[in-house]
C-alpha cells in the first residue's frame, strides 16, 4: 500500500464527501467556463450586430475635390461629376475571398435636372443596400426600370406622391415609391435602378462603392494595395462606435469572470477546510503510528489534485457542452462545440493548483496538532 | 534491562479554571518484557502518562528515555519515525481508519516503509491470521464487532514488530468473554518478548500482568504484586 492508495481509497469508500467536494469543483469550472463561452458568444454576437449595418469602408474614386458628406458620414473624394470606378474594380472585389466581405454596395451617383431645381440621382441595387441599411423603409414597391421612388424631403417639397411623375432630363418618370425619412442625404434623393440611373445621369461607371466587411482597418489596407486607382476609406466613426461597444461588454464579462472565480475559490476553500477538519482523528490516528506530516501531507495533496484534476476536467468539458444546450433556448441562437486545448489546459490546472492551495492552510494546520490533541480518546 | 526510564515528569495544561497539573513529579523504570498495568480512576493522569509514553505528548518537564534515546529531545520528523520504529498504539476506541479494510488498516504501519505491496499483504495477513481475523480481512472497521476492531487495532499495532505496546483501556467497551480472550493475545504478545503498557481501571485485569502501578491525581504508586 503507498500514499497514493491511501488517498485513493478514501475517496473511492467515501463516496458522498468526494462527490460533494467532486461537485464544487465541476460547479465552479464549469460555470466559469460556461458563462465565459456565452459572454464571448455574446461579444462575438454584438460584433457582428454593430458592424454588419451600414458600410464600414468606402471606395470612390481618387479625386483633388473637396469632401461630401453621404449618410451622415464623411465621405472624402466623392464629387457628382467627376472620376468613376471601372466596373471591373467589382470583379475583383467579388473575386477577393480574403476581404471576408458581408456586403456590397456599389452605387451611380449623379444629378439631373428637373422643371425647376437639379436632384440627386442614386442608382442602387436594392437588395444589396437594404440588406446593408435596413432603416431604409420605402412606401409603395421598388422601382423597376424606367420609374424611381424618391426621398421624403423630396416628396414634402414638391408635394410629390406615389403616382405621381418626376421630370428629370427632360423625361418623365413615374413614382413608385417614397422612402421614409432617415435624417441623411437620402431624404432629398431619387432612386432608381442601375439601368435607369445610367440612361438618366448618362454615367457608364460606379462612383462609389460601399462595403461591409468584418475587418475594415485590414481590408482598408488591403484594398488601398488592390486598387490603385481608388480612394479607400475606413468610416471611423461606425468602427470605433462598435469598438468601443464591444470593449465595453468584453471588460464586464472579464470582470464577472473574475468574481465568479473568487467566489469558486471561496466555495473550494470552505469545503475543503471542512473536510479536513472532519479528519482530525483520522490525521491523529496517522500520526500516532508514525506518519510524518509530510507524509499526511502528500496524501491530503493527493486526494485533493485527483479531485480538482477531474472537476476541472469534467467541469471544462460540461463548461463547453451547456452553452450548445443552454444558447438555442435562452438566446435563439445555435453554439457549436469549441475544444481549446489550451484553454482547458489552463482551466484544469488552475483548478488543481486551487484545490492544493486551499487545503495548504487547514492542512498544516492539522497535522502541526499535536498527536494526544486530534485524538479524542489519548 | 531498562527499556523505559522516565525521570521527573510533570505535565500541565490550561484548563478553563486556569492551570491544571495533571501529572507530578513521575519516576518511572520499565523493563524490557514487562506487562505493566497503569491504574488510576477517571481523570487521574493515566491516560496522559501512557500518550507521554507513547511520544504522543511531550512533557512540561522531566526527560523520557527510551531504549537510551531522549524522546524529547528529538525533533517532530524524528519523533514520528521514533514512533514508527518503536511504538504500536491500541486505543480505547480502535481508532481505526474507517474507509480501509481490516487488512489495509494492519498495513498502514508498513505504507511508510520501503516493502513492497505484496510483502507488505502478506506481513498484515499473518498478523491478522496471528489475532484470529485471518477470513475478515476484507471487511471495512464498521463491518467487525467491537472485539474484532480491537483485534485489529492490536495487528496494527505489531505488525512493524515495535518493541512496545501501549493499549488505552483496551477491554474498556468489551464484555468479559472477548475482555478475557483480548487479554490472553497481549500476553501471548508478551511471552513472545514484547513490552506491553496497558491503561486500566479494572482490578480484575491485574492477574494478567507482571506490574501495576496505580496514579491518582496525577501522582504515581507501586502496587505490589
Amino acid at each position: 500500500m503507498t500514499l497514493t492508495d491511501i488517498a485513493f481509497q478514501n475517496l473511492r469508500r467515501r463516496k458522498g464527501k468526494t462527490f460533494f467536494l467532486l461537485f464544487t469543483f465541476i460547479l465552479v469550472v464549469g460555470i466559469t467556463i460556461m458563462l465565459n463561452t456565452l459572454a464571448k458568444s455574446m461579444q462575438e454576437d454584438l460584433q457582428k450586430s454593430l458592424s454588419q449595418y451600414g458600410a464600414n469602408v468606402v471606395i470612390t474614386p481618387k479625386s483633388d475635390h473637396f469632401t461630401l458628406s453621404y449618410g451622415g458620414l464623411s465621405v472624402p473624394g466623392v464629387d457628382y461629376e467627376i472620376n468613376h470606378l471601372d466596373y471591373d474594380t467589382l470583379t475583383k472585389l467579388n473575386n477577393n475571398l480574403d476581404l471576408r466581405l458581408n456586403e456590397i454596395a456599389p452605387k451611380i451617383v449623379g444629378t439631373a435636372s428637373g422643371k425647376i431645381n437639379r436632384y440627386l440621382i442614386l442608382g442602387v441595387d436594392f437588395p444589396s443596400e437594404l440588406k446593408m441599411k435596413p432603416w431604409w423603409r420605402i412606401n409603395g414597391q421598388l422601382p423597376r426600370e424606367q420609374e424611381v421612388i424618391i426621398g421624403s424631403d423630396l416628396a414634402q417639397k414638391e408635394n410629390l406622391v406615389i403616382g405621381d411623375t418626376l421630370e428629370l432630363n427632360r423625361q418623365s418618370y413615374p413614382i413608385v415609391g417614397v422612402m421614409q425619412e432617415t435624417g441623411g442625404s437620402e431624404d432629398s434623393a431619387v432612386f432608381t435602378n442601375f439601368k435607369t440611373a445610367r440612361w438618366i445621369t448618362g454615367i457608364d461607371s460606379w462612383s462609389i462603392i460601399e462595403l461591409n466587411t468584418d475587418h475594415p482597418t485590414q481590408a482598408t489596407a488591403y484594398l488601398s494595395e488592390l486598387l490603385p486607382e481608388a480612394k479607400v476609406s475606413e468610416i471611423s466613426q461606425l468602427v470605433e462606435g462598435a469598438k468601443e461597444s464591444v470593449d465595453r461588454f468584453s471588460s464586464f464579462s472579464v470582470i464577472t469572470s473574475i468574481l465568479l472565480g473568487l467566489i469558486g475559490v471561496l466555495i473550494v476553500c470552505v469545503t475543503t477546510t471542512g473536510n479536513i477538519n472532519d479528519r482530525t482523528t483520522e490525521i491523529g490516528i496517522l500520526r500516532a503510528i508514525g506518519f510524518r506530516q509530510q507524509h499526511i501531507l502528500s496524501i491530503l495533496i493527493r486526494e485533493i489534485s485527483i479531485i480538482s484534476l477531474c472537476g476541472g476536467v469534467f467541469g471544462y468539458l460540461i463548461g463547453i457542452s451547456l452553452p450548445t444546450i443552454l444558447a438555442p433556448i435562452t438566446f435563439q441562437k445555435s453554439l457549436s462545440l469549441e475544444f481549446n486545448p489550451l484553454v482547458a489546459l489552463t482551466v484544469i490546472s488552475a483548478s488543481v493548483i486551487i484545490g492544493v492551495v486551499s487545503i495548504l492552510i487547514p492542512a498544516q494546520r492539522a497535522i502541526q496538532l499535536n498527536p494526544s490533541e486530534a485524538l479524542s480518546s489519548i | 534491562m531498562s527499556l523505559i526510564k522516565v525521570v521527573e515528569v510533570s505535565k500541565s495544561y490550561e484548563g478553563g479554571d486556569g492551570v491544571v497539573q495533571a501529572l507530578t513529579n513521575i519516576n518511572l523504570e520499565i523493563n524490557e518484557g514487562e506487562f505493566l498495568a497503569l491504574m488510576g480512576p477517571s481523570g487521574s493522569g493515566k491516560s496522559t502518562l501512557l500518550s507521554i509514553l507513547g511520544g504522543l505528548n511531550s512533557p512540561t518537564t522531566g526527560k523520557l528515555i527510551i531504549d537510551g534515546i531522549d524522546v524529547y529531545a528529538l525533533a517532530s520528523e524524528r519523533l514520528a519515525d521514533f514512533r514508527h520504529e518503536y511504538v504500536g498504539f491500541v486505543f480505547q476506541q480502535y481508532q481505526l481508519i474507517p474507509y480501509l479494510t481490516a487488512l489495509e488498516n494492519v498495513m498502514l504501519p508498513l505504507a511508510i516503509t520501503s516493502r513492497t505491496g505484496r510483502e507488505q499483504r502478506d506481513m498484515a495477513q499473518t498478523v491478522l491470521d496471528k489475532v484470529g481475523l485471518g477470513s475478515k480481512s476484507l471487511r471495512l472497521p464498521n463491518q467487525l464487532s467491537g472485539g474484532e476492531q480491537n483485534r485489529v487495532a492490536i495487528a496494527r499495532a505489531i505488525v512493524n514488530r515495535p518493541s512496545l505496546i501501549f493499549a488505552d483501556e483496551p477491554t474498556g467497551s468489551l464484555d468479559s468473554k472477548t475482555a478475557k480472550e483480548l487479554l490472553e493475545l497481549f500476553q501471548a504478545l508478551n511471552q513472545d518478548g514484547l513490552t506491553i503498557i496497558m491503561v486500566t481501571h479494572n482490578r480484575e485485569n491485574l492477574e494478567w500482568v507482571s506490574r501495576a502501578v496505580y496514579i491518582r491525581d496525577g501522582v504515581l504508586s507501586q502496587i505490589p504484586q
